[in-house]
């Protein structure tokens, strides 16, 4: 026979009818980001990937660990800077895009070396529509 | 049945360089070293740096033209950004092993003992450090850890190894080898002292004082150099410390950027080391019952004044948690030490005789407990100095002068792992 047992102490009048649900607050950290130790987060600068969701000032969210697949949004370093790019494959053929400086979407195929560049993939976004969200305006 | 031990190393290779490149890829290939507080030693050295023959520890002034004439790159050190992909790589080996002991900012020991296949296991942890974090590292696994850190030597001097070696893969003749290449100073806790007294009786390869008869070193060394030889020949005589012991002193200490006889300056950077310390002492729970302050001036011979003392202490009738009153406390020690007119370069504060924090409440009986009120307050600094930024609210004192004491960082790297100010852009 089993029997349960019930580590809140008998109170007499009416129990929480909440008392034996999960207690933990729900928590950004881990929808955005479950694998912790491969996340950083970088500024996003610019509106090139508008389409795709990422506006200039974003907050970007980067697991250094996945594999990139097609449709992802990738972090590189070229020359002298990270850039991040929309990733796609087509026949075979990877590609990188954005939009230019005129405003028209533009794909080339990845630069030499492209895996020793390669830096992660972006997991996420998170933008602050008000200051009182920013930190050190938590109450 | 009883498992073999298995001891693995892991290390992570040329640590402040790899970390500085993760964030600026520009510095790859090319030789770059990272500086000391007040940009004053070289601490790290990347391999291209090591090959056109920059040496560890020297004055950067030293090796200055020889790196620029290489195109190297010199950094300050970034301490924050270190301790912080530290951590996250202390946590990714820690779910490898049944027990973990973080031996140095870059280095742990891991228990392997148990695992089917620890080889396999180690390359699996050496694969997800480079992926998640991007940090090259070796590992090296033996069944003593004294065996497991020559393995890390091998891992690391030889990369046909891919990173990985396994001392108890070798056969007799194979160890024979490669402890008789190595010298007997490599050896894990043969330091420059004992090197010098084993070389004087014949030993001076590893293989030497492998075959050494462990009851003799015991009589001419004591235990610590018996318990080496026999985990040169393979027994586990040391187990993998899981739980680090609270500290029993605390310090902090710190050259300045240049000769300070301001007692301004001395009294600010008092100030600075005591809440450093104080911060510590807090986080592990004590409450010190000792206050020593050091202060400094270069040896008479490179130009320094005869110091008569440097160094005073005060026993503290009360233990203290209290950054205030360990403040006063240190500037008034401060005060006996200074001589007007002596130029110092180098204070520091120790925090001695810690006591559980909690004993601290009890109090004497002639005198009142720290109240619990202060305790209160120092948790409100501590916790407002955690969220919004060392150093948000601290003692005044910290401020007097101009600051001329603090480190010299003329190339430090962003701290874009701890700081939101300070996180990288990325063009779109």
């Amino acid at each position: 026979m089993k029997l349960a047992l019930l580590s809140r102490p008998a109170l007499a009048g009416f129990p929480s009818p909440a008392a034996d649900l999960p207690t933990d607050e729900l928590d950004l950290n881990t929808l955005l980001c479950p694998d912790r130790m491969a996340t950083f987060f970088l500024r996003a600068r610019g509106d090139a990937l508008m389409d795709s969701g990422i506006l200039d000032g974003d907050l970007l969210i980067l697991n250094k660990g996945l594999t990139p697949q097609h449709g992802d949004l990738v972090v590189y370093w070229e020359e002298n800077g990270f850039v991040v790019r929309k990733l796609s494959r087509v026949n075979g053929q990877w590609w990188l895009g954005h939009r230019d400086a005129q405003r028209r979407w533009r794909e080339q195929p990845p630069p030499a070396h492209f895996d020793a560049l390669l830096w992660g993939v972006i997991v996420g976004v998170a933008r602050q529509l008000h200051r009182h969200t920013a930190a050190g305006h938590a109450h | 049945m009883p498992t073999e031990p298995c001891f693995a190393l892991l290390d992570g290779n040329n640590f402040y360089v790899a970390c500085e490149r993760l964030f600026n890829p520009a510095l790859l290939g090319i030789p770059v070293v990272v500086l000391s507080n007040n940009d004053g030693c070289i601490v790290s050295r990347s391999a291209e740096a090591k090959a056109i023959g920059v040496p560890m520890g020297v004055a950067f002034h030293e090796a200055r033209n020889l790196l620029y004439r290489h195109r190297g790159k010199a950094l300050s050190s970034n301490y924050e950004l270190y301790g912080s992909l530290s951590r996250r790589m202390m946590t990714l080996a820690a779910r490898y092993a049944s027990a973990q002991e973080i031996y140095s900012i870059d280095e742990c020991f891991l228990d392997f003992a148990g695992q089917t296949d620890p080889q396999q296991q180690a390359r699996q942890l050496r694969l997800t450090v480079q992926r998640k974090l991007g940090l090259p590292v070796c590992i090296g696994l033996g069944a003593s850890k004294t065996l497991a850190k020559l393995a890390n030597q091998v891992a690391k001097q030889q990369a046909r190894f891919g990173g990985v070696f396994d001392w108890r893969m070798l056969n007799a003749t194979e160890r024979q080898q490669l402890l008789q290449h190595l010298d007997v100073g490599m050896v894990w806790g043969i330091g420059y002292r004992l090197r010098e007294q084993l070389q004087g009786l014949g030993i001076a390869s590893a293989a030497q004082l492998a075959a050494a008869n462990p009851a003799w070193a015991r009589q001419r060394f004591g235990l610590a150099v018996e318990r080496t030889v026999r985990e040169l020949q393979g027994e586990a005589c040391l187990s993998v410390a899981d739980v680090t012991p609270p500290r029993q002193q605390i310090h902090s200490t710190r050259s300045f950027a240049r000769r300070l006889d301001d007692p301004a300056e001395l009294q600010a950077a008092i100030s600075h080391h005591v809440a450093r310390c104080a911060e510590k002492l807090r986080a592990q729970h004590s409450a010190a019952r000792l206050l020593h302050i050091l202060l400094r001036t270069d040896p008479p011979g490179r130009g320094g004044a005869l110091q008569q003392k440097h160094w005073a202490s005060l026993p503290l009738l009360m233990p203290t948690t209290d950054s205030r009153h360990l403040t006063a406390h240190a500037l008034q020690l401060l005060q006996q030490l200074y001589q007007p007119g002596v130029r110092y370069h180098k204070c520091g504060v120790i925090l001695d005789e810690l006591v559980p924090a909690d004993a601290s409440r009890q109090g004497d009986l002639f005198l009142a407990a720290e109240p619990a009120r202060n305790q209160q307050l120092m948790q409100a600094l501590d916790g407002i100095n955690q969220r919004f930024g060392k150093d948000s609210i601290r003692v005044a004192s910290s401020l007097l002068g101009n600051g001329r004491w603090h480190m010299r960082q003329d190339q430090r790297s962003p701290r874009c792992t701890t700081r939101w100010d300070e996180i990288l852009s990325v063009s779109t």
